[in-house]
């Protein structure tokens, strides 16, 4: 079990930063809560690890949307446009 | 064949979307041909993250399209195309969900990390984050990921779509979708948590 910040008092738990981690990313936190998680994270290498990931998880998540149409695809909807907005 | 009636057809790539878009309005359908070429892509990753299937995802562009040249004169040029366009597609492919006969969808439990009773995770937390850009030249991962992304709940994979592929604002979500702010929010933090817990399992162990 993971006791990275068991042995300093700290007003927040590893928990309530990981639920609190899209809030306080999109800078939409008061500021004195996010002072309190910045500082947990200085003094936790558990929560700082977890933003990284959770911030390098968004870039990721970007790229698995990403798709391209084959020249095929792309050719065979732009000849069925092209009907359809003759036709229109 | 082109259709170009005005703009010679070499020089409509240089053209801002607003521009072709009043071309369009003109009679100038090569222009919207080149709105198409354009897009296309972008329109299809949006209709392949909502519909996950190929076929339907491509018959979701043709629509949009269709749908976009038909409501053209309704589109002011103080906000981005792409912009105008994301709508129509979104509307378009939620529509086709409602209406096709679905695939079940297993109600998966999103992975989310584990904690002790006193809070604290339950695992030391890898940071994997300096692999994650390398990584993806990675062909597994690259599967993983669409894996992880596919198998979400469509609510929270439709809202990391346009959040973290489109980059639209938690409020530009929420009026798109009929949710509230905090329903978006709530939505996007469990997808991206899932994720992270794929990408987790697959690079933690490389670190």
């Amino acid at each position: 079990m993971s006791k990275s910040c068991s042995s300093v008092t700290l007003s927040l738990r590893c928990r309530e930063i990981s639920s609190s981690m899209l809030d306080y990313l999109d800078g939409s936190l008061p500021p004195e809560e996010a002072a309190m998680i910045e500082e947990h994270m200085r003094l936790c290498p558990d929560c700082a690890c977890f933003k990284a990931t959770y911030v390098a998880t968004t870039d990721l998540a970007s790229k698995a949307f990403s798709r391209a149409l084959t020249e095929t695809q792309r050719a065979l909807l732009c000849t069925k446009l092209r009907d359809a907005l003759r036709s229109a | 064949m082109n259709l170009s009636t005005h703009h010679p057809p070499n020089t409509l790539n240089e053209l801002e979307d607003g521009a072709l878009v009043e071309a369009t309005l003109r009679g100038d359908y090569g222009a919207f041909e080149q709105l198409f070429l354009r897009h296309s892509d972008r329109v299809y990753s949006v209709a392949m993250g909502i519909l996950r299937d190929e076929a339907e995802a491509q018959d979701a562009v043709q629509e949009t399209f269709l749908s976009a040249f038909r409501k053209l004169s309704s589109f002011r040029q103080e906000s981005p195309f792409r912009a105008w366009l994301l709508r129509i597609t979104t509307n378009t492919c939620l529509m086709r969900l409602r209406t096709r006969r679905r695939r079940p969808e297993v109600p998966l439990e999103v992975r989310t990390p584990s904690f002790s009773d006193d809070g604290h995770f339950e695992r030391a937390v890898v940071d994997w984050s300096p692999l994650a850009e390398k990584a993806l030249e990675d062909h597994e991962l690259g599967e993983r990921l669409r894996a992880a992304v596919e198998e979400l709940p469509e609510k929270y994979r439709v809202v990391l779509m346009l959040a973290d592929y489109e980059h639209l604002s938690m409020q530009e979500i929420a009026e798109l979708l009929h949710l509230t702010v905090p329903a978006v929010k709530t939505r996007l933090h469990r997808a991206r948590l899932g994720v992270r817990e794929a990408v987790t399992d697959y690079l933690g162990g490389r670190t």
